[in-house]
């Protein structure tokens, strides 16, 4: 009834256009909104990481409480668990980089003013899981060697005429479904945040200015509430997406450095 | 099942998780493959029957490396 009401005076539901925001220039080379939130973020975390790394303390000042607080968390309950004691060294600044990094950047989504999520737009995700991408299949070719690499990947213990279906089923998890959900389910995610946030708003906002009574006018309180109550689990959804996509890596790595499958 | 240490699930910590997500890539390419195939086979035979029995044949095929890899090794 009261999106019915809503929706009869002409009011235009927010669309994908919404995640367009060019700033400077338009088309393939235009600077846009989230390519200032990308700078943004590194521009915020780079120098906050190296003041707290610069005053480390024995007696943790808050901040830095804060941040050994995450590094510890991507170092043991990430890195250590998933590829295990004796390897996961070199991998903590990639894990920790990218933690930190895609966190920042969803938390955008519901900071007034900055209000977007970068990684809602497919070309960052994309970035990020190319760099994964790499890393796991180097890391697997150096240990294995490239023909041991793709040798491995059907687990010993299987029926002879099922290899080659499952070697084919590898080649197209190792190549193709991994790096794809990777990238898409950190976007889809922040991508459909945005936009239930940007409904709830604008519906909310349509209704109160331009409802054609007053019950539809009252009404958008409930849209505002939903706006209120959707902004503290995108806060949940931010944290959650960064920790997943680190996991997998971890993971993914972990996959690779295996001796046995 | 009964025959694991309660304990073992503490020491994988977050591991789980991960394999449960992965899970997800797997069936994902057990559909690619099983429709690919089916989906060659159907043009061949000329009958789209083979495209479900394709789609069902690389669903099982994921579900069965999912349990030898993750299951089965623990």
């Amino acid at each position: 009834m009261r999106l019915r009401l809503a929706a009869g005076e002409g009011f235009s539901p927010p669309t994908t256009e919404f995640f367009w925001q060019p700033l400077v220039g338009d088309g393939a080379f235009a600077f846009t909104r989230p390519m200032l939130l990308m700078v943004l973020s590194v521009a915020v975390i780079a120098p906050v990481m190296v003041f707290v790394a610069k005053r480390m303390q024995v007696v943790p000042s808050k901040g830095q409480f804060l941040t050994e607080g995450t590094y510890n968390f991507v170092r043991n309950s990430v890195g250590k668990d998933m590829i295990g004691a004796k390897e996961f060294r070199p991998f903590i600044p990639l894990l920790f980089t990218q933690f930190l990094l895609i966190l920042v950047n969803n938390l955008f989504e519901i900071i007034p003013l900055l209000q977007f999520p970068t990684f809602s737009r497919i070309g960052f995700p994309v970035a990020l899981t190319l760099v994964v991408f790499a890393v796991y299949h180097v890391v697997g070719m150096r240990r294995h060697g490239v023909g041991g690499y793709f040798k491995r990947m059907v687990p010993p213990g299987v029926p002879g005429w099922i290899v080659p279906l499952i070697f084919f089923l590898e080649l197209i998890t190792y190549f193709v479904t991994r790096p794809v959900t990777l990238a898409l389910r950190l976007m889809a995610n922040m991508f459909a945040g945005t936009l239930l946030l940007v409904v709830f708003a604008l519906g909310g906002e349509y209704m109160l200015l331009e409802g054609s009574n007053l019950f539809v006018r009252v009404a958008s309180l409930g849209s505002f509430a939903l706006f209120v109550i959707m902004t503290f689990f995108e806060i949940l959804v931010g944290f959650l997406q960064a920790y997943v996509f680190v996991l997998l890596t971890a993971f993914y790595i972990a996959d690779s450095l295996a001796e046995e499958h | 099942m009964g025959d694991r240490e309660p304990q073992d699930d503490d020491q994988q910590g977050t591991r789980p998780h991960a394999v449960g997500w992965n899970a997800l890539s797997y069936m994902l390419s057990g559909l690619l493959l099983g429709v690919g195939v089916g989906w060659l086979l159907s043009r061949w035979l000329g009958t789209d029957l083979m495209m479900l029995v394709g789609l069902l044949g690389g669903m099982s095929l994921s579900m069965y490396v999912i349990w030898v890899r993750y299951v089965r090794e623990h």
